[in-house]
């Protein structure tokens, strides 16, 4: 009897506009680089997840397909991009009308009737979540045992912290009925020693630990701004062996845990003391 | 039978049988009170199914209700094409003069603008849409029935400088026997009165044969654009028809006066004197006739009422005068139970005790299952309510008169009024007839008397 491969499904979380979209995209074209076979689901209803992976060219969405056909057909909504990663988008209602949330479950469930991880043979698929865990929607892949491990892209910035510290009570209220655990935190825009530090001191305080630094590049913008990630565009450049290496470390990736998140006092307290410390060193004391 | 025969916990997730119903059930009640007026429910199809059967079989009548038909794509995109296909197809195919749109629990939560979806609408001449909140985790039957109300008299009356002597009537959720009571004592006066909604000759009239058709009753749309005109208002049933009231008088700048639902002999003389206030006297015999005819029927039955306890569970627009009725009667109103209400109903109910030198246990927004665990601590005579009480009235054995909304296990029941002095008059009748029948039947063959 042959053992069925076991697919590795991985969620990436962040608040928004914090390069979730750019790094997830570097992530599944550094897998694909290194041979796997990759999907990555955008759950946005921008659905722009997927772009840079497309030569900056928009996908048919899954709830899209399925409000003009009421039914999806796997070609209908699965497109191949840079090395053969498999795209696909969910999608979602117009700005301000209808409910998001109850899209990411629509589209979840319809992929995973359709039976799609398996028949492509997968080994890794990389859900990328529109924002912090607003609703019960925006939980789908990290609940029901779809998603295994999350990682949450943070800078050190206290607003994405906030984002993600509410990510971490999210998992741990999913985590006793088989839902994804922890992997760890992708420090984004890191360009000096204190962000580090603090995002490094938060990773600490919540029990959980820091994957990967990625600074702020100028490589990232211009490999963009061509509609590519920077595996592609610059595949030679520092900040591509960056994201190499980030790709290597989830790949291999294997025990996830239970996050500790902050109380919101602590978590305001704890903002505090950086405040305080970041305070004397503009001083110079 | 229960095993909890005590009332030991306090339960704030639970109610089992509530006394409540779903907001959009009252909406349509309300809207079928105007004429030519065709309730439209912006939710799934099977919310629409449970509030039209619960009306229709209350009157045992079918009732035409249309839905958006919401399904798992509407729930993600939103309703609003949904919802302008429908106003289309329901102008076209059942020609209405007026859709009234009540939203649902669904549609509020994706939270879809049904007055802005409503307002980008190009109505065909001489139509019009209104549309009522209406989510039923919030509130009860009777805050639907008040929404759509205030949705009907604040999106289409219009304020007027020049005031007639004429009263606008907002009845509480009632039958058609009791808006043909409300009616006729109005009608005593000989002065100019609306009554909105006005659901006599709608759900007591022959079904219309064609989809296109009518019934004859419903409050006229222009009295309702005309309600500017009015110069008092008159609110019967503070929970229902008190925010309309409030809403119609800032509206259109004429005074409004709240009163209960005008049942047994004090709310009626209320209802009445408030009339006399406004119209001036009037040859009033055939009232007087009535009145002096329920209080010699009241003074010759008090022994056979007197400290007769009763269970009331309704609505609290129907708990407050009734239980000042049963008072009136001797009868200890010992439970008073109701849906969501407003902590008024316990002061205007303690008042009631107070004048009467009686007492009773006052509880809103709670269930039968409770009141039960009371009953079996302390037994009643008679249980009053709605037709949920049933299985509670087999289990404890204690008669159940059927009064409130819903009663969908009887006949015939809405044709006739619990308002005014012959409403009085039948509610004695009817618990009369309820505390004798027992009395018979516990009696020994022998002792049957064919006197009273």
């Amino acid at each position: 009897m042959v053992t069925k491969k076991k697919i590795k499904q991985i969620a990436i979380y962040g608040k928004g506009g914090i390069g979730k979209s750019t790094t997830t995209s570097n992530i599944s074209a550094a897998l694909a680089k290194a041979g796997y076979k990759v999907m990555q689901f955008g759950c946005d209803p921008k659905s722009d997840s997927t772009n840079t992976l497309r030569d900056g060219n928009y996908i048919p969405t899954v709830l899209d397909t399925l409000r003009e056909k009421n039914t999806v057909q796997k070609e209908e909504v699965i497109f191949q991009g840079f090395q053969g990663v498999y795209c696909v988008e969910a999608g979602g209602p117009a700005p301000g009308v209808g409910c998001a949330g109850r899209g990411i479950i629509t589209a979840v469930q319809i992929m995973k009737q359709l039976k799609v991880f398996e028949e492509l043979d997968l080994d890794i698929v990389l859900y990328d979540v529109l924002g912090d865990v607003v609703c019960g929607g925006f939980a789908m892949p990290i609940r029901d045992g779809i998603a295994e491990h999350v990682f949450t892209v943070s800078s050190a910035d206290f607003m994405s912290i906030y984002a993600s510290n509410n990510l971490f009570k999210g998992i741990q209220k999913f985590s006793n009925s088989g839902g994804a655990l922890l992997g760890g935190v992708i420090a984004n825009s890191i360009n000096d020693d204190y962000s580090r530090a603090i995002i490094d001191d938060f990773a600490n305080r919540t029990g959980t630990q820091v994957v990967g630094y990625v600074p702020r590049s100028v490589t990232v913008t211009t490999s963009e701004l061509q509609g590519k990630t920077t595996i592609e565009a610059a595949p030679d450049s520092e900040q591509a062996k960056i994201y190499l290496n980030l790709a290597n470390t989830i790949a291999e990736h294997t025990v996830s845990k239970v996050p500790d998140p902050m109380e919101i006092k602590e978590l305001r307290e704890w903002a505090a003391t950086w405040a305080d410390q970041l305070l004397t060193r503009e001083k110079g004391l | 039978m229960l095993k909890t025969d005590k009332v030991e916990s306090t339960r704030q997730a639970l109610h089992i049988d509530p006394l409540r119903m779903c907001q959009p059930i009252g909406a349509i009640y309300a809207a079928l009170g105007v004429q030519a007026c065709m309730p439209h429910s912006h939710g799934s199809s099977g919310c629409c199914r449970y509030h039209k059967i619960l009306i229709s079989k209350h009157f045992q009548k079918t009732i035409r209700v249309t839905s958006s038909m919401l399904k798992e794509n509407a729930a993600i995109f939103g309703g609003e094409e949904n919802l302008k296909v429908a106003v289309k197809n329901i102008f076209d195919i059942y020609k209405p003069q007026i859709i009234a749109v009540q939203s649902t629990c669904l549609s509020e939560t994706i939270g879809d603008h049904v007055a802005a979806i409503l307002g980008e609408i190009e109505l065909p001449e001489g139509k019009y849409l209104v549309s009522a909140q209406t989510p039923s985790y919030i509130g009860s039957h009777l805050t639907g029935y008040s929404s759509m109300v205030e949705a009907l008299l604040g999106q289409l009356a219009v304020r007027s400088v020049l005031k007639k002597k004429k009263c606008f009537i907002i009845p509480g959720l009632v039958n058609p026997g009791d808006i043909r009571e409300i009616k006729e004592i109005a009608a005593s006066f000989n002065g100019d009165f609306t009554v909105c909604p006005d659901i006599s000759d709608v759900f007591d009239a022959a079904t219309p044969e064609k989809q296109d058709e009518y019934s004859p009753g419903g409050t006229p749309l222009s009295e309702i654009i005309s309600a500017g005109s009015c110069e008092l208002i008159l609110a019967l049933g503070p929970a229902a028809a008190g925010a309309p009231a409030a809403a119609l008088s800032e509206k259109c700048g004429m005074p409004f006066v709240t009163l209960d639902l005008p049942i047994g002999i004090e709310a009626t003389d209320r209802y009445i004197r408030q009339l006399q206030l406004f119209y001036g006297s009037a040859p009033l015999g055939e009232l007087k006739r009535q009145r002096a005819q329920l209080v010699e029927t009241v003074m010759n039955c008090h022994p056979l009422f007197y400290k007769k306890k009763a269970a009331v569970f309704c609505d609290p627009d129907l708990a407050v005068p009734l239980c000042e009725f049963l008072a009136g009667l001797g009868m200890v109103p010992a439970f008073v139970f109701t849906g969501p209400a407003s902590s008024e109903i316990d002061e205007r109910l303690q008042e009631i005790f107070a004048r009467y030198e009686t007492e009773g246990v006052v509880q809103s927004n709670t269930d039968l299952f409770e009141l039960e665990q009371y009953l079996k601590n302390e037994p009643v005579d008679v249980l009053i309510g709605e037709v949920h009480g049933k299985h509670l009235a087999r289990r404890l054995d204690i008669p159940l008169v059927r009064m409130g909304f819903p009663i969908t296990d009887r006949f015939i029941h809405p044709y006739f009024p619990i308002v005014g002095y012959r409403g009085a008059l039948r509610i004695l009748e009817m618990l009369l007839n309820a505390i004798l029948d027992r009395a018979d039947r516990d009696r020994a063959a022998e002792e049957l008397s064919f006197m009273l």
